[in-house]
């Protein structure tokens, strides 16, 4: 009993820790500023570069300040989970971390009708791997361990439940062991396909190092959106943001900001 | 919040790994404690070269973690497997090597230098009159080790290797990073199963201090039991 009511308390305190922490603060012209928090060292998607965050993320983010004339970002640098915890709590008005829509998610949040990313699930493998083209060809073949904290686990563990004629075998191994290192075991025929979102930065790896890995179509495309903390006056910023997002998709802006850092245009999957 | 079925189902998932664990555990205490004992050995009677190669090793494995001895034999070990079958005329693909293979020689390897510091303290603690005694009795060199020295430095020894024992069992959660799956392993999957984390934690946790609370019940008994006899 002692130990439930040491939880209770410890979350109270976290709470007020939380509540008491900066809102959304808005100037004499009406100008609403509001805390955006972006990951920090997450290449390409958003990282801190001389003190300034640069990156798709940030850089979608300063095109969509821009349209709304009611509205300031002022972008903060917070990893993944600290975020959406930041978010859950009101600490952060939004959040863009390259998200995708899940039941939960859309429940707790406000999501944008438009998406402003995509993460393409693919499977990198050695350039005379001509047998793997999508997630049936993986039956029978050594796939690189998965964390079972991941989202990799989770989409080939669904994939498994709805395929149950081409079960994936996999192992699971604690996440250490970089994407460099792990590719380079693909390389090597240590394993034969690595299941990776694309936009970790994988096309820089291979690209620096020289590697002999190819990528295949995506097998999965997750469309990413930005969170915003769910209130009544947040509906109206959602509306605005959507509006803001499927402009800049008509200009070709998203597309253009996906070709500079991802050098591929998400949208032409997600569309 | 805390849901007390998902921890009896997390507490059941984790019991089935764990006499893998112990195995893998009493498998590098023994190789360690083998090795270990030749060190001992080795630097007690001080053979040249040999003993200061020895201590070279032992210092570098004493002041390295584990987890960096782990990710360096991950990359090494096949490699080197692969050179010493070669030399013998064995075909070995370094892809094969077992990360279990993996795991037992890093971890006997470093358990090993503590080891031997155990030993060399438990023979220490036997007093040379007792080895003198012996000698005048006509004991030999062996029966002396096996009738004298032994049966008193196990006994000085014994709660040092249970110490021994659960540090492996504790440091074998570092397996996972190359794919063995140990009780803490274990405790992750189950928690990703069901997204709940904070039970199959607490669930590894009671399983973990269940399997110490045994063990030093069971040895205690036993040293009791070699006390007695002196």
């Amino acid at each position: 009993m002692n130990k439930k009511w040491g939880f209770i308390t410890l979350a109270g305190l976290l709470f007020l820790g939380a509540c008491s922490d900066g809102e959304a603060s808005t100037d004499e012209d009406g100008v609403r500023t509001l805390t955006v928090a972006v990951p920090p060292t997450s290449k390409p998607l958003s990282w801190e570069e001389n003190g300034k965050l640069t990156g798709y993320e940030p850089d979608i983010l300063r095109l969509v300040d821009e349209k709304l004339e009611d509205y300031e970002f002022d972008l903060v640098g917070v990893a993944d989970s600290a975020a959406e915890i930041g978010l859950d709590t009101g600490k952060y008005d939004m959040i863009a971390q390259g998200l995708f829509k899940s039941e939960e998610r859309a429940e707790k949040y406000l999501l944008p009708d438009e998406n402003n990313g995509a993460s393409l699930m693919r499977i990198y493998k050695r350039n005379d791997s001509d047998d793997i083209e999508n997630m049936k060809d993986l039956v029978g073949k050594k796939i690189v361990p998965t964390t079972p904290t991941g989202g990799v686990f989770n989409f080939i563990m669904d994939w498994n439940e709805n395929n149950p004629d081409h079960e994936i075998e996999f192992q699971t191994s604690d996440a250490g062991l970089s994407y460099a290192d792990r590719m380079r075991e693909v390389e090597s025929g240590k394993y034969d396909a690595l299941i990776l979102p694309s936009n970790l930065g994988q096309n820089e790896i291979i690209e620096s190092q020289d590697m002999q890995i190819v990528t295949t179509e995506p097998v999965e495309v997750f469309p990413t959106y930005f969170m915003i903390y769910k209130n009544e006056e947040n509906e109206a910023l959602r509306d605005d943001i959507s509006e803001a997002l499927a402009e800049l998709k008509e200009e070709g802006k998203l597309s253009e900001l996906s070709l500079k850092y991802y050098g591929e245009d998400v949208f032409q999957f997600t569309e | 919040m805390f849901k007390f079925d998902v921890l009896a189902e997390d507490f059941i998932g984790i019991l089935m790994v764990v006499p893998k664990t112990l195995l893998l555990a009493i498998l590098i205490l023994f190789l360690s404690t083998l090795l270990g004992g030749v060190i001992a050995l080795i630097q007690q009677y001080r053979i040249p070269v040999v003993a200061q190669i020895v201590k070279v090793f032992t210092s570098f494995l004493r002041g390295t973690p584990a987890v960096v001895l782990l990710y360096l034999m991950y990359y090494a070990l096949p490699q080197i497997a692969h050179l010493l079958l070669k030399i013998v005329g064995i075909e070995f693909n370094p892809h094969d090597l077992n990360p279990v293979v993996v795991v037992i020689v890093t971890f006997s390897l470093t358990m090993s230098a503590f080891q031997s510091e155990i030993i060399r303290g438990a023979f220490m603690s036997v007093s040379e009159g007792q080895i003198e005694a012996a000698h005048s009795l006509g004991y030999n060199f062996l029966q002396t080790l096996s009738r004298v020295i032994m049966p008193q430095a196990l006994m000085e020894a014994l709660p040092d290797f249970l110490n021994s024992y659960m540090v492996i069992i504790k440091a074998l959660s570092l397996a996972f990073l190359i794919t063995v799956v140990d009780i803490f392993a274990q405790a992750k999957i189950m928690g990703a199963m069901s997204f709940r984390y904070l039970e199959a934690f607490v669930a590894a946790a009671l399983i973990y201090w269940l399997i110490s609370a045994i063990l030093t019940a069971l040895i205690n008994r036993y040293e009791l039991r070699l006390r007695k006899a002196y």
